[in-house]
């Protein structure tokens, strides 16, 4: 019967490491994330460039910007191009922010982007800072 | 002893074992995001609306989960619905914010509509209102006084297929002359054209009124006419408790035809008003969402309507309307599915007739 629970025990055991692996896969190498623009004059036209590096080559990127009333936004239509990893893994986009500042969604202070995949499983955070 | 081993060993593989796998009893979202695809552009009215709800469905859904507004604008929020219908997986973990913006070419059967409100789930419906007002130039003090009116009015509209249906149908029901100047961008830029004196009569929905055309009233800068009502529990058209002293639409055309407003025509309003005012905005689910997660929704939602400090966004932000949590917002939408085939063929004969506008 010591024979039965060790069998049940290293399969479990085994289930477990398994499992533990398989997540361990899905991070790969780390992403890097950088706003060339860290610090933006808020205005109707304010634009940020963004760039990503370390991503798995044709990796869709989401972008997610946590405004001033605390909801999350996923700022995907704002977005030009598309930010796509491409054959090295780097990106680079440029997000359209001028209606977040008429909208009064933005105000003068840093702000932390998180840069997820389409599930919206975090990658990466960058920041930057908008000014009067 | 062996016997008791085993006994052990087992409960422990089995105790072990539940520890690790996901949650099957109930539904939970815990370290899950829930995207709320709201097909127009950040700020609209659409926006501004899933964003005070989004936060307490963090508080009342089970688990907590993040919620992300993810803004899909383009053709009018067709290609945001059509995303919705075609792309999106019954898991719970999307969810889309229609306006009746979105509702008017499908209830007016648009070739480009795919998406279909009869096969989805309403979590919830947030009504809204609209009050009509005049320019002072023209003498009337009250909507009464636009019996026999004759003069021309200009209106700033944004199209005739758009909610501009509902204003444009009733001004012709109370029998005024209203050339409607399309092109306009929003609700907002008729308010503009109207204080610049470009347009003669307009409409604003409930909070663009308080905040922007009260001031103009005091001022004596426009005159407050009718609002379009509200739906009471029996479906009737009553008067708009945001506005309670202004004739509802049907009190007004009473008031200038004196009969109560009936035939085809009178139909056809009031199937419009509904989808576009009486049940304005609403959170859905996709086709074949599990019964379990739809009811989660549902359960979150009438949390959120009953927890006293979404009471106080509701009055300051939506108008003071009462918000409609899942069976009694699918009841409401029931009209909007069931508008009758002649109401919507008179219709596009009025559309084709008044503005050349044939619908494809």
């Amino acid at each position: 019967m010591k024979k039965v629970i060790y069998v049940m025990i290293g399969a479990f055991l085994v289930i477990g490491l398994l499992g533990c692996a398989s997540i361990s896969t899905k991070g790969g190498p780390s992403p890097k994330v950088t706003v060339i623009t860290p610090t933006v004059k808020l205005s109707k036209k304010a634009t940020v460039t963004i760039k990503g590096a370390g991503f798995k080559p044709g990796q869709e990127v989401a972008i997610l910007f946590t405004a001033i009333d605390g909801v999350q936004s996923d700022i995907d239509y704002t977005l030009k191009p598309k930010p796509v990893a491409d054959k090295t893994g780097a990106w680079l986009t440029t997000w359209s922010c001028g209606r977040f500042v008429s909208k009064k969604l933005i105000k003068e202070g840093t702000y932390t982007l998180i840069i997820t995949d389409v599930d919206y499983n975090q990658m990466a955070k960058a920041k930057v800072t908008f000014v009067k | 002893m062996s016997k008791k081993m085993l006994v052990i060993g087992i409960a422990l593989f089995i105790i072990l074992s539940i520890g690790m796998a996901p949650t099957v009893h109930g539904v939970d979202f815990s370290k899950k995001t829930i995207k709320w695809i709201i097909p127009f552009k950040v700020g609209g009215g659409s926006d501004v609306w899933s964003r005070l709800y989004a936060p307490f469905f963090r508080k009342y859904l089970p688990g907590h989960p993040a919620v992300v507004i993810k803004n899909m604008p383009g053709g009018g929020s067709i290609i945001g619905g059509n995303y919705f219908d075609r792309k999106v997986k019954a898991n719970g973990l999307t969810v889309f914010g229609s306006s009746g913006s979105t509702t008017f070419p499908y209830l007016l059967g648009v070739r480009e509509v795919k998406y279909d409100f009869s096969r989805y789930y309403l979590v919830f419906a947030s009504p809204f209102g609209g009050v009509a007002y005049i320019n002072p130039k023209f003498g009337a003090k009250s909507v009464q006084d636009l019996k026999g009116f004759k003069e021309k009015l200009a209106y700033a509209s944004q199209g005739a297929t758009s909610l501009d249906i509902v204003p444009l149908l009733a001004f012709e029901m109370l029998g005024l002359d209203v050339k409607a100047v399309f092109g306009y961008k929003g609700r907002g830029a008729g308010r503009v054209a109207f204080e610049q004196g470009e347009a003669d009569i307009d409409y604003q929905t409930s909070s663009a009124y308080i905040k922007n055309v009260r001031p103009l009233i005091k001022q004596g800068a426009a005159i407050p006419l009718m609002t379009w009502g509200v739906l009471d529990e029996k479906n009737k058209v009553v008067r708009d408790p945001m506005e309670p002293d202004l004739p509802c639409f049907p009190e007004a055309y009473e008031m200038i035809h004196g009969k109560r407003p009936s035939g085809q025509a009178w139909e056809a309003w009031k199937a419009f008003f509904t989808a576009g005012f009486a049940v304005q905005k609403g959170m859905w689910l996709p086709e074949k969402t599990k019964k379990d997660i739809v009811e989660t929704y549902r359960t979150a939602a009438a949390k959120i309507i009953a927890d006293p400090e979404f009471k106080v966004v509701v009055q300051k932000s939506l108008g003071g309307y009462k918000q409609l949590p899942g069976e009694q917002g699918r009841k409401a939408f029931e009209q909007v599915l069931k508008v009758p085939p002649e109401s919507k063929v008179w219709l596009y004969g009025w559309l084709k007739d008044r503005y050349d506008v044939t619908v494809k």
